[in-house]
């Protein structure tokens, strides 16, 4: 009776109509907004007037077309990314681990006692990601934890950059992979020294790879789409920036690294890649900001060292990206990952100062800083004592992602930055890998390390490690002869 | 660090074999010894040779190249049973081409010959003569030993080096026939069933980074034929030149000149 009242009421009182009108009207354009982004979304992807437009450019006979009309025609990308002002920790999730002896029934328990919004276990690494509840602050949960007899440790969820400046196309353009010296191709037209490349044409006469040599690119995901990488990504891979299985590229970073490592080779166009024959294994872990959390990072590491299909298995994980602080959950992952067999291959970052993590981690990293043409040290390349080697970073030439191409630019970009210095030295890896795979994954570093070029200050410095790689040292069989 | 390419299966059978026919005819020349000492000729002497045979080293064919300086003892009828002849030298090994793509950076070696002792003995009885040809049976062993040699990889940023050491051994078992026609000189032919085996020990240090490789020695044709000529220069020296061709290989072949005081 009272309800009926009640009703009665509201009905008569024209107001409640009126609300509730404006709330399905609300939600109707919401509803329609995203249907539009998503739709968006899956044009870009797969056949946007742009990605059409491009697709048609690229098929073209470009090799006619002067050097000076098609340098116009490549994107130039001069963001460097080096350290930001904010915060370098994530202001909503902390890395815990608890002490090994503890169930999980038990920590679980404790956990729940600071009020998380949410957690997660890292298999493998065996540490929680956890979100902190609305009533706290990631500060107070992280001292409050860190007091807690029960946990081995609780970091901060560090935050990622990546490493590079991209720039983009065709081989005539690549001196980091055969400088023929004098006036270069690339921005600037600087001059350059003859041979400060990796020399790998003369390595590619002995070792071009293995299909079944995967290297995992833990970036901003790649453009699977990419004629000069569709056929060398392996799968979709894993976004775990938006926790799905589709790591594609929406920023541009990730199809640049990719492809200086496993470009499509000897396909009568784009450019070619280190490791002719690897391929690729895209996983997402920096969002369209440039920017990433550790622990996607650590999932990622954890997801690539697990990953088979077939017969094929990662064999190079390259991070073209860093953070400025030490984690052990990061070592953890590393550790796992190294000891599954796996080369880890790391840029120093771009900041002019120390080395960044995860290449900091001297005992299973590679830290690649960047040089130049002319086989000199970039300005921005990050130093120390656990650089190991050099390679090429400057004006480098690369893919970049079809729906981030703008109409006239073909689907290549120059680049500069270490970012683009670590994926010679995984491609490199990568063959080692495939002419080798007995090796052990110490083995296949010191090969690296031990086989470059010196340059810099003599023997083995800080800013260029034991020198700028030179892939036909390690892989073309040295001749003895009789002196 | 890397697993150890085994070793090409040795001919352990046939050296058991030469051993079984040394053993056999010692015996059978010391039981004899007291009733035919008289009849024993001891030469002694110098015996240079080159000595080309194809081997397969791994999965590459190559050709081993040797030559050497030997010092010779023969003693033809001993114990009026059989003809001995021992000899040791040095000898240079070359094994040019033989890749080691086991070790972290492949060598490929191209440098030459490789010194190393070399010492061995053959054996060889008459069975059977009619006017002026003597048939038999022969049986002998080789074995070179190279000394470790060191190379210097200079282009790299670290100390790098490798020590090569090579050693093989052949042992052989055939016939012969001789020509007695001659009043001077005595022309011979040989056929024998002749195996080799060895390995190329490579050992590569770049700075920490140490790793070792064998390549096992395998000859390419088992059958070898010699023709030789026993030159009497005067009533004291023996010349003898002797070629012999390998199968199994174009470049199988080998040749020696020995000269051989009597007394």
């Amino acid at each position: 009776m009272k309800i009926k009242k009640l009703s009665q009421k509201l009905f008569r009182n024209g107001k409640f109509v009126a609300v509730v009108s404006l709330i399905c009207l609300f939600a109707f354009l919401l509803g329609l907004n995203q249907l539009q982004l998503s739709a968006q979304k899956k044009q870009d992807r797969i056949a946007s007037p742009v990605t059409q437009k491009n697709k048609v450019k690229f098929g073209e006979n470009i090799a006619t077309d002067s050097p000076n009309n098609l340098l116009k025609r490549i994107k130039i990308i001069n963001t460097l990314y080096t350290k930001s002002t904010g915060k370098n920790y994530s202001s909503e999730k902390i890395i815990v681990k608890f002490k090994p002896e503890l169930s999980v029934q038990s920590t679980e328990t404790i956990l729940k006692a600071y009020q998380p919004k949410a957690y997660h276990l890292i298999p493998r690494v065996e540490a929680y990601v956890v979100q902190v509840g609305p009533e706290t602050t990631v500060e107070e949960t992280l001292s409050a934890l860190q007091s807690n007899p029960d946990v081995l440790y609780a970091e901060p969820d560090y935050k990622l950059r990546l490493c590079t400046t991209p720039n983009d196309q065709l081989f005539k353009y690549q001196y980091a992979l055969s400088n023929p010296g004098g006036v270069l191709q690339i921005p600037g037209s600087p001059t350059g020294k003859p041979q400060a490349d990796i020399k790998i044409t003369g390595a590619w006469d002995y070792v071009k790879g293995d299909p079944n040599v995967l290297v995992a690119v833990l970036d901003t995901g790649v453009d699977y789409t990419h004629p000069d990488l569709v056929n060398k990504v392996i799968s979709h891979g894993k976004d775990f920036v938006n926790n799905d299985d589709d790591a594609y590229d929406d920023q541009g970073h990730g199809t640049h690294v990719a492809g200086i490592i496993g470009a499509e080779t000897n396909n009568n166009e784009g450019i070619a890649g280190v490791a002719w024959n690897c391929r690729i294994l895209p996983g997402k872990i920096i969002g369209a900001d440039g920017q990433g959390d550790y622990d996607w990072l650590i999932q990622a590491l954890v997801w690539a060292a697990d990953y088979t299909s077939g017969a094929a298995k990662v064999g190079v994980i390259n991070m073209s990206l860093g953070g400025d602080q030490a984690d052990p959950a990061l070592e953890q992952a590393l550790k796992y990952a190294y000891d599954k067999g796996i080369v880890l291959v790391a840029a120093t970052g771009n900041d002019g100062g120390p080395v960044l993590y995860p290449a900091a981690y001297d005992q299973y990293c590679l830290a690649v800083a960047g040089s130049d043409y002319n086989d000199q040290i970039a300005d921005f390349s990050n130093y120390g004592p656990q650089v190991d080697v050099a390679a090429p970073a400057v004006w480098i030439l690369s893919c970049y992602p079809l729906a981030l191409t703008e109409p006239g630019y073909l689907p290549y970009a120059f680049a500069s930055g270490t970012s683009m210095a670590a994926p010679h030295v995984a491609g490199f890896a990568a063959l080692i890998k495939s002419a080798k795979p007995w090796l052990k994954v110490d083995d296949i570093m010191k090969i690296i390390k031990y086989t470059p070029d010196d340059i810099g200050a003599p023997g083995r410095d800080d800013y260029a490690g034991y020198g700028r790689i030179n892939t036909q040292r390690a892989l073309v069989p040295y001749k003895i002869i009789k002196k | 660090m890397l697993p150890k390419l085994k070793k090409g299966k040795k001919s352990s059978w046939l050296s058991l074999f030469i051993l079984l026919l040394f053993t056999i005819f010692a015996s059978q020349a010391l039981s004899a010894q007291s009733s035919n000492q008289n009849k024993t000729r001891w030469e002694m002497g110098l015996s240079a040779g080159l000595f080309d045979r194809g081997v397969k080293a791994g999965s590459n064919e190559l050709t081993l190249k040797s030559s050497n300086l030997l010092l010779e003892a023969r003693a033809t009828n001993l114990a009026g049973w059989f003809d001995l002849d021992i000899f040791a030298g040095i000898n240079s090994s070359k094994l040019n081409g033989a890749l080691f793509d086991q070790l972290p950076v492949t060598i490929d070696y191209e440098a030459g010959g490789i010194s190393g002792l070399i010492f061995g003995g053959k054996i060889s009885k008459a069975f059977f003569q009619t006017s002026n040809f003597k048939f038999g049976l022969l049986a002998d062993f080789t074995s070179y030993i190279g000394f470790q040699k060191k190379y210097t990889l200079s282009d790299f940023v670290v100390p790098a080096e490798v020590k090569a050491e090579p050693d093989w051994a052949q042992a052989s078992a055939g016939i012969f026939v001789t020509y007695d026609g001659f009043v001077d000189n005595q022309p011979f032919l040989e056929i024998s069933f002749s195996k080799l085996w060895g390995t190329f020990k490579m050992s590569e240090t770049i700075q920490d980074l140490a790793a070792e490789e064998d390549k096992s020695l395998k000859d390419a044709g088992p059958i070898s034929i010699a023709l030789g000529w026993n030159i009497n220069l005067s009533k004291d020296i023996v010349f003898v030149p002797k070629l012999r061709v390998y199968t199994g290989s174009k470049t199988a072949i080998s040749g020696g000149l020995s000269l051989l005081y009597t007394f």
